[in-house]
């Protein structure tokens, strides 16, 4: 059940598939070179050595910060009114919002929220403290609520998805 | 600047996502509440988090179903890393980590788990195996001398009402032996897959299956003859050739287990 699990934290970083999948390889490459150091949980290893790959990779090719600033996640709306009133987004809605977030964000949004670790666990993977766990999901998840989620608010005209609503 | 909506502080924010982890001590979380009762403002920015949350948990539940592509399945299969320091135990634990989750669902436990020392005097019921621990079967165990030494198809009990029974024995992949065990006790089964290292023997899936009866929380119903089949896919990931016929069996067994038979 663990591959399946990486895979899900690798798309949560990359935002779409092909990266994804391309980054679990390197995951499992770098897994089956170096092992696992005792005592440690193999899921838990394998989402710190899949974001550390990710982030060499960010940081080699600066690839990804450019994907997060794609010009058309910024003119049409994140989702649409529709969707947001029922309740129901398809991943693919959800994915461009997650891509307004920094990858920190993202990391810690997909380790907490999706993959259910606590904050201390998530702290390890990342190697932060726990206090800085706690102020990036605060962060991400009121932007994922400003981006996803159809307040009543006067002051929507800030919002993205504002175009898709009445 | 954080909330755009409501124009809540940082703290705020993040009291509303620590509230939603659980993670306030008493107190805080009972003032918080307090707070949240009297602001009208402060309730639909954590319902706003709550929703967004929900969506994006949504979302992505569906990819641990998805088949893995095809390049990280080869990678498993692969030798190209058996002679370097990985232990075999990370390309088992590899191997089982890709089991589907719609399988993984009948497995009790996945990796690395071990049956408690409760097994060397009285068991007797399923309940009894405890596959929580942290270690590998204890060696003064009933269950480490059942799979030593008890050949494939001959049953040993364990107590008054539970039973083991080895299956078959075969090569790993890289080396050592793993053997499938099935467990009885009042028409419950469960099903095993345990393999040796360093004379240890470690359980790596448990698969528990009612007999006759509609399965519990955590269990799969299977009638008997297939009660095994989630385990089958473990097998295949591990086995290294077929399972060894008696005759063999027997030699490894008087060998100590020995990789290689002289």
């Amino acid at each position: 059940m663990a591959l399946p699990r990486v895979r899900r934290f690798a798309r949560g970083l990359t935002g779409n598939q092909a990266d994804a999948d391309d980054l679990l390889q390197s995951t499992v490459e770098r897994v089956l070179q170096r092992g696992v150091p005792e005592g440690v949980e193999l899921l838990k290893w394998m989402f710190k050595v899949c974001r550390n790959l990710h982030i060499d990779e960010i940081r080699s090719r600066q690839v990804r910060e450019r994907a997060a600033a794609r010009p058309e996640l910024a003119e049409e709306s994140v989702v649409s009114g529709e969707a947001v009133a029922i309740g129901e987004l398809s991943l693919r809605e959800v994915e461009r919002a997650m891509a307004l977030l920094s990858e920190e964000q993202r990391a810690v949004i997909s380790l907490v929220a999706v993959e259910g670790l606590s904050y201390r666990e998530a702290a390890e993977v990342m190697d932060i403290p726990i206090g800085t766990v706690m102020s990036r999901l605060a962060r991400a998840r009121a932007t994922l609520a400003d981006l996803l989620v159809d307040e009543q608010s006067e002051d929507s005209g800030t919002k993205l998805l504002e175009a898709g609503n009445d | 600047m954080i909330d755009r909506n409501s124009g809540l502080s940082h703290a705020d924010a993040e009291a509303l996502s620590a509230l939603m982890d659980g993670a306030l001590s008493d107190e805080e979380a009972r003032s918080l509440r307090e707070r949240l009762a009297r602001d009208p403002a402060l309730a639909a920015r954590l319902a706003a988090f709550e929703q967004a949350e929900e969506s994006v948990r949504d979302s992505y539940a569906g990819i641990v179903d998805e088949p893995l592509p095809a390049a990280v399945l080869d990678l498993l299969e692969s030798d190209d890393h058996a002679d370097n320091i990985v232990p075999l135990r990370t390309r088992q634990q590899l191997r089982i980590a890709w089991i589907p989750s719609a399988i993984a669902a009948g497995i009790a436990l996945a990796v690395g788990l071990t049956i408690g020392v409760s097994l060397d005097t009285s068991t007797d019921g399923l309940e009894d195996l405890d596959f929580a621990g942290g270690g590998a079967i204890a060696p003064a165990s009933v269950l480490h001398e059942v799979l030593e030494s008890v050949p494939s198809g001959e049953s040993r009990r364990l107590g008054t009402e539970l039973a083991a029974t080895p299956r078959f024995t075969f090569k790993a992949l890289g080396g050592g032996y793993c053997r499938q065990v099935g467990f009885s006790s009042a028409g419950r089964r469960a099903e095993t897959l345990a393999c040796r290292q360093q004379g240890v023997w470690h359980v790596e899936v448990a698969v528990f299956a009612a007999e006759g009866s509609p399965p519990a929380a955590g269990e799969i119903y299977r009638p008997a003859s297939r009660a095994a089949a989630p385990l089958d896919a473990v097998v295949d990931a591990l086995i290294d050739g077929s399972p060894l016929g008696a005759e063999l069996e027997s030699r490894v067994m008087e060998s100590g287990w020995a990789d290689t038979l002289e």
